[in-house]
């Protein structure tokens, strides 16, 4: 064996020794990942060997097939593939440019570093892949998941230490837990009609925090700056800067859409018969202080006024 | 010059029904000769040398000088192609000018006789006033002949180059003539005027190994240009490379060894340019006809070259894609597509070694 090709036998047992490596780790990680779905499904974890060997032989078969020392020697090492393949190729030849080659090539495959054939990415993957799938094995092994059902869950989270620490997490833990258990909480918040009166938009929330307006107690709509706008909460409405109650009786009109873009207002659907002062109609909040604001306004947004 | 010297002979001695070969003059062999080792060993400093003493006279051009070293390195022939007043001639000149070699020059003209090119037997009384025929050689017989705006000689006339640049000998009268070794041809011709012009056949034109594109040079090589050329300065060079030298790196380029990989590169590209293979979308679109293996010998030789003239001792693919517009731009037929579309030779070239 000449020099040259002893070369690149030492420089392909390296190359195939990180290879191997490689398909070791492959077969752990194949192996566990194997053994923790048979612990799951109840079957004895040593089968899992079968499916994990014959990964690892595809892995082997596949690597082996792609040879790529060259092409990792080509990235670090310039053109030396060709160098290489060429110096092989003519060895036998007897010319000073071939034997020039190879001792050229022979310098420079002294100087090949073993780390070009060490891709850490993949092989630090590969390892840290072992160490999950183990922490995941003992895992499922201590849990017994074979026993886990939606009962021993619950049991589970009943258990006050449990609790407690889950309480921590989640914050005061006033509702959150309870509410994701189906405590009693839950439904004295949400089904109580006492309770309900008294939240939104409608009452004005006593409880605080629920859709309350600005001005406390005096409902959701109350205190909102409505502008030229007179919808805003149906309750209430700010004409020429004075607040006007109001009542909407959509038997006279049907609906009232009124929007004010740019300064001009658009009326749709609104018919001035239908809108009765407050001598026509008794039930109208308007009072008749109020009646002129509101006739100045409707003549003011009506089209051609 | 050739080294045969035909000597005096006589009318019915010329008319001899066989041709007469006479014994080849092959020179020593040039590793006797000279230490092939030292020529490989100064490869690379030997080309530095050629540079610089070009450089003295011609500016710039370093892409085709080193296309003309590899064609007279592969012992083959080089068309030089370019707009007048770019230097073709003066590059060429100045080449021989370095190299111990002899020179003739060629200026082609619409009556250059084939003759003129490879010469004549002209009548000649000796001493006891018998008159005998003497072989008068032609420019042909030389190291470097250059054919100057060749594609204006008659087609006659560019045949007669045929035989020199292929078999290296020239037959007149029944009796062939040697050339001497090494000899190469370099032609030149410009694409303007082609009015009276004869275009090259295309068995002539394979028979150049390369065909050099001389470009504009840069604003700074031609503003030295014109610094060197309107003052006083004389260019003059030194012959660095002699005879022997010339022959050994010829041996040398032969010698280059490739890969199979890459020699299979260069057989695809080659094969690529063949219309005749529906499997060459390229070639089918815009070539009318491929490469010859000619070119695919030439592709893989001007490699070999143009790695030895850098000092590598292994031809790599770059070689290949770098030699391959000179080898085949002139090989390779356009169709009408690829002139509807504008595209040239090195167009669909460059489309080729993008796909292989």
């Amino acid at each position: 064996m000449d020099t040259l090709e002893k070369k690149l036998t030492e420089v392909k047992a390296v190359f195939w020794s990180i290879k191997l490596y490689k398909v070791i780790l492959d077969l752990l990680v194949g192996f566990i990942a194997g053994a923790i779905v048979f612990q799951i499904l109840r079957f004895n974890i040593l089968f899992a060997i079968l499916p994990a060997a014959i990964f690892a032989m595809l892995e082997l078969l596949r690597e082996y097939l792609k040879r790529d020392m060259m092409g990792n020697l080509h990235g670090r090492y310039d053109n030396l593939e060709e160098r290489l393949k060429t110096a092989l190729e003519n060895k036998d030849r007897r010319n000073i440019i071939v034997s020039d080659l190879v001792g050229d090539v022979s310098q420079r495959m002294d100087g090949i570093e073993t780390s070009v054939f060490f891709r850490k990415r993949d092989i630090s993957i590969r390892v840290f892949a072992v160490l999950i799938s183990c922490f995941i094995l003992l895992t499922v092994t201590v849990l017994d998941l074979r026993n886990l059902t939606l009962d021993s869950l619950k049991r589970l989270l009943e258990d006050p230490s449990v609790r407690g620490t889950l309480d921590n997490l989640l914050g005061d833990g006033r509702g959150e837990l309870e509410m994701f258990m189906g405590g009693e909480h839950e439904k004295s918040n949400w089904t109580s009609s006492e309770e309900k009166k008294k939240l939104g938009s409608e009452a004005g929330g006593e409880t605080p925090g629920y859709n309350e307006g600005p001005i406390a107690g005096q409902g959701g709509g109350k205190g909102y700056e409505t502008g030229a706008d007179i919808f805003g909460d149906a309750q209430s409405a700010s004409l020429f800067g004075k607040d006007v109650d109001f009542n909407l009786h959509p038997e006279y009109g049907g609906d009232i859409e009124i929007r004010e873009t740019g300064g001009r207002a658009k009326v749709k659907r609104f018919d001035i018969d239908e809108v009765q002062s407050v001598e026509e109609c008794a039930e109208c909040v308007v009072g008749p202080e109020n009646e002129e604001v509101v006739r100045n306004y409707f003549e003011l947004i009506l089209p051609g006024s | 010059m050739a080294t045969k010297k035909s000597g005096g002979m006589s009318l019915w001695e010329s008319v001899d029904n066989e041709p007469k070969a006479e014994a080849p003059r092959e020179p020593a062999d040039p590793e006797m000769a000279v230490d092939l080792k030292k020529v490989y060993s100064q490869m690379k400093s030997t080309y530095a040398d050629v540079k610089s003493e070009v450089s003295r006279v011609v500016v710039g051009q370093n892409d085709v000088l080193e296309q003309v070293l590899v064609a007279i390195f592969t012992d083959s022939h080089a068309l030089l192609e370019g707009f007048p007043g770019l230097g073709k001639t003066l590059l060429i000149r100045t080449v021989s000018s370095i190299m111990d070699l002899k020179f003739r020059r060629i200026q082609c003209t619409p009556d250059l006789m084939p003759s003129d090119v490879t010469g004549t037997y002209i009548v000649e009384e000796d001493s006891a006033g018998k008159k005998r025929f003497r072989f008068e050689e032609g420019p042909v017989f030389t190291n470097i002949l250059l054919a100057d705006e060749i594609n204006r000689s008659t087609p006659k006339s560019q045949s007669s180059l045929l035989e020199a640049m292929q078999e290296r000998q020239v037959t007149i009268g029944g009796t062939t003539h040697k050339l001497d070794r090494p000899f190469f041809v370099l032609a030149t011709q410009n694409p303007l005027e082609m009015e009276g012009t004869y275009p090259l056949p295309e068995a002539q034109v394979d028979r150049f190994l390369l065909k050099i594109m001389v470009g504009y040079p840069s604003p700074a090589e031609e503003n030295k240009i014109v610094e060197m050329y309107s003052s006083e300065f004389v260019p003059r060079v030194n012959k660095i490379l002699k005879r022997e030298h010339v022959l050994a790196i010829q041996d040398l380029t032969k010698k280059m060894p490739i890969a199979a990989d890459v020699r299979e590169y260069a057989l695809r590209i080659v094969e690529a340019t063949r219309p005749t293979n529906p499997k060459n979308a390229i070639a089918n679109k815009f070539l009318d006809y491929g490469a010859s293996p000619r070119a695919s010998i030439g592709l893989v030789l001007a490699s070999k070259a143009r790695a030895l003239i850098n000092g590598r001792n292994y031809v790599s693919s770059d070689d290949i894609k770098a030699m391959a517009h000179p080898v085949l731009r002139h090989r390779i037929i356009l169709n009408f597509e690829s002139e509807r579309k504008g595209m040239s030779a090195d167009d669909v070239i460059n489309q080729i070694l993008k796909a292989v």
